[in-house]
């Protein structure tokens, strides 16, 4: 809001005659200052304003940083539309200059106060007379102190400037942009500039209060901060011009605008000091300014001498646009405003699968500069992958790569190719060497292939495994230690027993059933009705728990779940030991706390009895692995001697349904255990020959291995495996 | 303890003074008039203002800077006098841990027992005698007691004593923290002649209070105070501080008008007496020098009635006039025009920007300070 001073005329108004709703509203809360806010008197302005002249008597001490009185005369301006704040003006002919929070006038007095950071429309809510007068009363008594301007507030800039400039530091032309911005380019079609950069010793905090808008001006407010801005911008000009003869420079050279760029470092206290930068874009071409300087350039390569004049006449003619310099979003600035660790900025990081959750991660981290990336997908992009993808960009990135698409809108977004590089491809064509390179792999493939794949054949790199359930309520995060001495395929693993063994997470893999179920529907395949503000929570939780992940070494299991009130529990486990034996080409795992300790107890409390009961995990045929996670104890109608158990069948045909059911098929029968009296040896007895040969039989009809597990005394137990033993 | 605070209640002619300093409470004076309409109850706020002890309300300090009465009106009925087990819990009197005194509280044989000096008397023997019998309740607060000046009438023996030119950053074997007091009166040929003359005001207490600032040895205020003492008085302390170096412990950035804006500060009275042939209208230069020893910003308070152009003395109004043109008339304070104006205290807020005048009342009931008044029918 234009915030110049206009004198009133000598009318004077009679209170009861006030017609401006600002007016009344706080004439009328004067009475409850207490005799520290005084009326003097009420003059008419134009268009209806009317000038309310007030005595404040604040609270100032006797020794303040900025001379603020004890008494100060303010005038506020109230207009008849109700959808502006009232101006506020300090009276004193010595109120002083360059305070914070005071706005740009065309004249240096009367100083326009800027009581509030807010407009309007978010004060008026809870604009009152007496709120206002209170906001007043508060600059004048804050601003004395210098408390006004808080400590964690930026500084203000050296001068203000209504308009702006996106600087890229290599574009050599300006072209503008709508609402009188300006932006460089490197297009000819734009206007030449040439970019001279200026450093300047520091100078108070406190904005400049008159516009400028000619060099003379603009001269005149860099002396008064006893700043020789020409004795600066000369050599500058010089260079310029010697530049451009040596090299025989011709055209657009010549014809460049100067737009200067001054680092002007703003004291924030008598020791500290911050850079900020101000910028002014010279309408005067270096010809032009050359000549000023006393160099004038004849044809291509002939320069004389002139005299030197930098008159007020010569440089009151040249208009200066005061353009707040933005430099445009790189990495580095992208970390500063998103307050990301620089420790990571040079971590490299692999990501694969760049679908819904991928792409949206990816982004969260690519808008604060996090990292450098290898991004790796096979698939394109199609119409229905617009709606939960990170991309929205439709037009442009139909069919194309989604690696390709989304690591080009990155890279555009921070002005930085080397951010993220593109793998068309499938993860399994991806030179191992390039992963291998990474610090951090990521798996938002939503394949457990891929996970696997990640598990067994990508060595000495920390990874990372995450994604929905299929409904999209969940979202699910396996990360491997440092070491990887828990990797993914056994985080997946007992990811199920979880799954299993906490009740409130048994519909974690529920599906959609009248949803369209695919040949072979993973448990990691979602719903196509998966809103995307769930994606956007989850990826938003992926992002800032990734981070964290990385300052600890160790493995995690997290689920995050969203309920109907949409809060967001977090379930995060420890992580279970686990055995690993090989046998016969195979390597198994057996974990202790959730089956080793359970099996061990249950013998303890049958003992002398033999006891036993059904092998819970899962098989991997193509890496050759068994993990056994789970059991069903002994049924009800099992028979347990001292030298006999005979596994019953109750509820066992409804217990691995259950179990199917809750791990989508993920865990399910591996064989049978059982356990032999004290003080016995492990292997098979005539009896146990006998039922593995069944068993035997049966897993070849599964098109799994054998499996019998044989349980002993002190913990020990033999695994007995297509008849083969260990 | 928060908010470090001066506060001059509004008492008419007379002084009531209230510092709170980061770790004490100390009250110089007490002119504590019985509540009426337009009467402030500073009674009240002062048991609001100070600590408790056993939900007793105590001061660390007392200054009797001398025992007039406008210095001491009311001692009796709301200072506590006497073994804290005598202590009357329905009277909610406040508790002297320590008292500070001149010597002619017990040098004056003018003195009636029935009369607030009177008993401010009985309790200085009491405490007295405790320090005269070596008893070991002497170093217990409510029984502490401290000389300020000259001993002239071997009243005080074994009394702890502060002298003028001393610096004094304890009390109750407790050091102030970011405070301290320089004594500058009374001089000991003050202390023997106000026993001559029988003249009370001579022998005023006369200190500079300082508040240092949070870090670092610089103060952030400086406050003079100098009860009843006359020109005579302060042109010696300005020759004894000035002789000894210790001009610093003239300056002031707030100053207690002696003797609640008389005359007397700047010259001898009458003022003027054109039968007499009395013209006593210029102010000693002496006066004058103590009063440019001011800070930016000092401030004066005149602790009186409401100070008109009359022939009043105190408040006397040519003294006002001195003072404005000393330091401007925006900075010269009366307490009672300021109790009119504001309906409140002087209240002085020292932090290290240095003293800040309090005018704003601030909301107390929404912001939870305060409790409403009751509501709903009553009987």
């Amino acid at each position: 809001m234009e915030q110049d001073y206009v004198s009133p005329t000598n009318d004077k108004v009679k209170i009861e005659e006030l017609k401006n709703d600002r007016s009344k509203q706080i004439l009328s809360s004067i009475d409850a200052f207490g005799g520290t806010v005084i009326l003097l008197k009420v003059l008419h302005g134009k268009h209806e304003d009317e000038f309310l002249f007030l005595k404040f008597l604040p609270d100032i001490p006797n020794n303040p940083i900025n001379d603020i009185r004890q008494e100060e005369i303010i005038v506020i301006i109230t207009s008849q539309d109700n959808i502006s704040l009232p101006k506020v003006f300090a009276c004193r002919d010595d109120f002083p200059l360059g305070l914070p929070h005071t706005n740009v006038t065309k004249d240096e007095r009367p100083v326009s106060l800027c009581i509030f950071e807010e407009n309007f429309e978010e004060l008026k809510h809870k604009w009152s007379g007496s709120y206002f007068l209170q906001a007043i009363k508060s600059w004048l008594e804050l601003t004395a102190r210098d408390e006004l301007h808080e400590e964690n507030q930026p500084l203000e800039p050296f001068v203000m400037g209504s308009n702006g400039i996106i600087v890229n530091p290599d574009n050599h032309y300006i072209k503008k942009l709508p609402n009188g911005f300006y932006k460089t380019t490197d297009s000819t079609l734009g206007t030449p500039i040439h970019k001279l950069f200026i450093a300047t010793c520091p100078v108070d905090n406190g904005v400049v209060h008159q516009r400028v808008d000619n060099l003379y001006a603009l001269n005149e407010l860099f002396k008064s901060k006893n700043i020789d801005l020409l004795k600066l911008l000369k050599p500058k000009i010089t260079k310029l011009v010697d530049d451009g003869l040596s090299h025989r420079i011709d055209g657009d050279y010549w014809k460049g605008l100067i737009f200067l760029i001054v680092e002007i470092p703003i004291l924030r206290d008598s020791k500290n000091s911050e850079p900020t930068l101000a910028g002014f874009k010279i309408n005067a071409t270096l010809g032009e300014l050359s000549s000023m300087f006393g160099r004038a350039i004849i044809g291509l390569d002939e320069l004389i001498a002139v005299k030197e004049n930098l008159s007020e006449d010569k440089l009151t003619p040249i208009d200066v646009e005061i353009l707040s310099p933005h430099l445009s979003l790189n990495k580095i600035s992208a970390q500063t405003y998103s307050g990301i660790d620089r420790k990571y900025s040079d971590s490299k990081f692999t990501l694969i699968g760049l679908g819904a959750i991928g792409s949206q991660f990816f982004m969260n981290l690519a808008r604060s500069g996090f990292g450098i990336w290898n991004l790796v997908d096979k698939d394109i992009m199609l119409p229905h992958n617009f709606i939960r993808h990170a991309s929205t960009d439709i037009e442009n990135h139909i069919a194309k790569n989604k690696a390709v698409a989304i690591s080009k809108q990155a890279n555009d977004l921070l002005n930085d190719s080397d951010f993220s590089k593109p793998f068309a491809t499938s993860v399994y064509d991806v030179d191992k060497s390039v992963m291998e390179g990474s610090d951090i792999i990521l798996d938002m493939s939503t394949s457990i292939g891929v996970e696997r794949y990640l598990a067994n054949e990508i060595k000495n790199v920390r990874k990372v495994s995450a994604f929905l359930n299929p409904m999209g309520t969940d979202f699910v995060m396996l990360t491997e230690d440092v070491e990887s001495y828990y990797p993914l395929d056994i985080l997946e693993i007992q990811y199920y027993k979880e799954l299993l063994t906490n009740p409130e997470l048994s519909n974690h893999l529920d599906y959609e059933q009248d949803s369209k179920i695919r040949y072979a529907r993973g448990c990691r395949d979602i719903t196509s009705k998966i809103p995307q503000e769930n994606l956007s929570i989850f990826s938003g939780v992926a992002s800032k728990i990734f981070k964290q992940n990385l300052k600890n070494n160790n493995a995690g299991l997290q689920i995050w779940r969203t309920n109907k009130s949409q809060n967001i529990v977090h379930h995060g486990f420890e992580i279970d030991d686990w055995q690993e034996k090989s046998i016969s080409g195979w390597t198994i795992y057996i974990n202790e706390n959730n089956f080793l300790d359970t099996v061990s107890k249950f013998r303890e409390d049958k003992l002398p009895n033999e006891t036993g009961g059904i092998l819970i995990g899962a098989i991997d045929n193509y890496y050759k692995k068994i993990y056994i996670v789970h059991t069903i104890l002994a049924p009800e109608d099992s028979i347990e001697r001292p030298t006999l158990f005979i596994r019953g069948i109750k509820d066992v045909s409804k217990k691995l349904s259950q179990i199917s059911e809750i791990t989508n098929n993920n865990l399910k029968y591996l064989g049978e255990w059982h356990s032999h009296p004290r003080n016995c040896g492990l292997s098979m007895s005539g009896e146990d020959k006998i039922q593995f040969a069944e068993l035997l039989s049966e897993a070849k009809l599964n098109g799994q291995p054998a499996i019998m597990l044989i349980l002993g005394d002190d913990n020990k137990f033999k695994i007995h495996l297509d008849n083969c033993e260990l | 303890m928060s908010k470090k605070i001066i506060k001059y209640y509004p008492v008419g002619n007379g002084d009531t003074s209230l510092f709170k300093t980061s770790n004490a409470n100390i009250i110089t004076d007490c002119n504590i008039r019985e509540v009426k309409d337009g009467i402030y109850d500073v009674k009240e706020d002062l048991v609001k203002e100070l600590e408790k002890r056993n939900d007793r309300p105590y001061t660390d300090l007392f200054v009797l800077t001398h025992h007039d009465n406008d210095h001491c009106l009311n001692f009796g009925k709301h200072f506590h006098t006497g073994k804290i087990s005598s202590y009357d819990d329905d009277d909610e009197k406040i508790i002297i841990d320590e008292l500070w005194v001149n010597e002619y509280i017990l040098g004056d044989d003018n003195i009636s027992d029935d009369t607030d000096a009177g008993i401010i008397r009985k309790e200085v023997r009491r405490r007295r005698n405790l320090y005269k019998n070596n008893d070991s309740a002497k170093n217990e607060r409510g029984n502490r007691l401290v000389l300020i000046g000259y001993d002239d009438n071997n009243n005080f023996t074994n009394v702890p004593q502060h002298i003028p030119g001393q610096v004094v950053n304890e009390i109750n074997d407790t050091t102030l923290d970011k405070f301290e007091f320089f004594i500058h009166a009374p001089f000991k040929a003050d202390v023997i002649d106000c026993n001559a003359n029988e003249d009370r005001n001579m022998s005023s207490i006369v200190y500079q209070a300082r508040f240092y600032k949070s870090y670092g040895s610089d103060f952030s205020c400086r406050v003079l105070h100098g009860g009843d003492a006359d020109h005579y008085r302060w042109a010696k302390i300005k020759e004894k501080s000035e002789k000894n170096e210790n001009e610093d412990a003239l300056e002031w950035d707030i100053f207690q008008t002696p003797h609640h804006c008389s005359w007397t500060f700047f010259n001898d009275t009458p003022y003027k007496d054109d039968d007499k042939n009395i013209d006593n209208s210029e102010p000693k230069q002496t006066s004058i020098d103590i009063l440019n020893y001011k800070l930016t910003g000092a401030k004066v308070v005149a602790t009186s009635k409401k100070i008109v152009d009359d022939k009043d003395n105190p408040p006397h109004y040519p003294a006002r006039t001195e003072y404005t043109n000393v330091v401007g008339s925006s900075n010269f304070k009366n307490t009672q025009k300021f109790y009119d104006d504001f309906k409140k205290p002087i209240v002085f807020e020292i932090d290290d920007y240095g003293a800040t005048l309090i005018k704003a009342t601030a909301a107390a009931i929404s912001s939870g300070l305060s409790k409403p008044s009751r509501a709903g029918r009553a009987g």
